[in-house]
């Protein structure tokens, strides 16, 4: 009885470590996604020197070449280089900034093209602004490059029309 | 007859197929409640201030089970029902909205909000509310209206109204 009580409990425990080493590809898309939560958090102890560092990180999210719609106002296609920019004023810009993904959808295509729908909760206090909460649909178009998970179009639905 | 209290029994009931039974039904019912007809909420933000407070706890009927009007308080969902985004519905489809001076005008009429109890000097104008949409504002008008959030929404959005 002991016996298979252990049994039991070493097949369960390699399943998890399995799971853990072998995630599904909605996994590791749902680890890039907290990555990029990460690196879109501006707290603020931050300096500008962390910010101009941390900014190289967007060659991690996304591909060299990026399609950004905001909310069919505009769309403009970025390079990797406009990204980091991009980011270093937006940080800039705010003394604390928290972006969270939630209710994350994830379908991926036969054709390698993964797509993510979530919503995204802003959270931000700037330096002359009072501190703001925003809520809005985001719907990420990614591709899988050299075994990660790139943002290949990035687009802000409208919720609101004002 | 002789009835014997005890109280030992009352808090731990013996355990037989009619407690489970018992048990099951209340999770049940429970669940349906809070999926099918109420959705529970906690506001995160300062948009519906001063009427409802950044951290307060809800309940959101489901528009199935109640006619939705102008004036409530509605939940808007972004992509499923567990993120929500709570504001007043001001007008309906068809309707012409405007503020001046912090006023609210429909179809040209002067529309009273008691419910606002801050200055406001919000200047709107007038905008015919499309089809199959409807007109939400939050009730914090003490923020500029460039930093608001407000709008017209797709009534297929809205998953219900504020009932408590």
């Amino acid at each position: 009885m002991v016996k298979k009580r252990i049994l039991l409990a070493i097949s369960l425990l390699v399943i998890a470590l399995i799971f853990f080493y072998y995630p599904t590809e909605k996994r590791k898309i749902k680890k890039t996604i907290r990555e990029l939560e990460s690196w879109l958090e501006r707290k603020e102890d931050l300096n500008l020197i962390g910010i101009a560092i941390k900014s190289k990180k967007a060659r991690d999210f996304f591909k060299n070449e990026c399609d950004i719609n905001f909310k069919d106002k505009w769309q403009r296609t970025f390079s990797i280089e406009e990204i980091e920019k991009g980011y270093y004023q937006i940080m800039t810009r705010f003394s604390y900034l928290k972006v969270m993904f939630k209710d994350l959808d994830i379908q991926i295509n036969e054709n390698g093209t993964a797509y993510v729908q979530s919503a995204i909760l802003i959270e931000s206090k700037g330096a002359s602004v009072e501190e703001l909460t925003s809520v809005n649909e985001v719907i990420l178009t990614m591709e899988k490059i050299e075994k990660k998970w790139k943002i290949k179009e990035l687009k802000i639905e409208e919720i609101l029309e004002k | 007859m002789k009835v014997e209290f005890n109280l030992k029994k009352l808090i731990f009931p013996s355990l037989n197929l009619f407690s489970f039974i018992r048990i099951a039904s209340v999770i049940l019912i429970t669940i349906f409640i809070f999926t099918q007809i109420l959705i529970p909420v906690r506001l995160k933000g300062k948009s519906m201030e001063p009427t409802l407070k950044d951290g307060s706890f809800h309940f959101i009927l489901r528009n199935k089970f109640t006619k939705i009007k102008r004036g409530d308080i509605v939940a808007i969902k972004v992509v499923s029902h567990n993120i929500l985004i709570l504001k007043r519905l001001i007008a309906l489809e068809g309707e012409i909205v405007e503020f001046r001076n912090g006023k609210l005008f429909i179809n040209g009429e002067y529309y009273n909000e008691p419910y606002i109890t801050v200055d406001c000097d919000w200047n709107y104008p007038p905008k015919k509310v499309s089809e199959g949409k409807v007109f939400v504002v939050g009730d914090n008008r003490a923020v500029p209206i460039e930093m608001h959030d407000f709008g017209e929404v797709q009534k297929i959005r809205i998953m219900g109204k504020l009932i408590w």
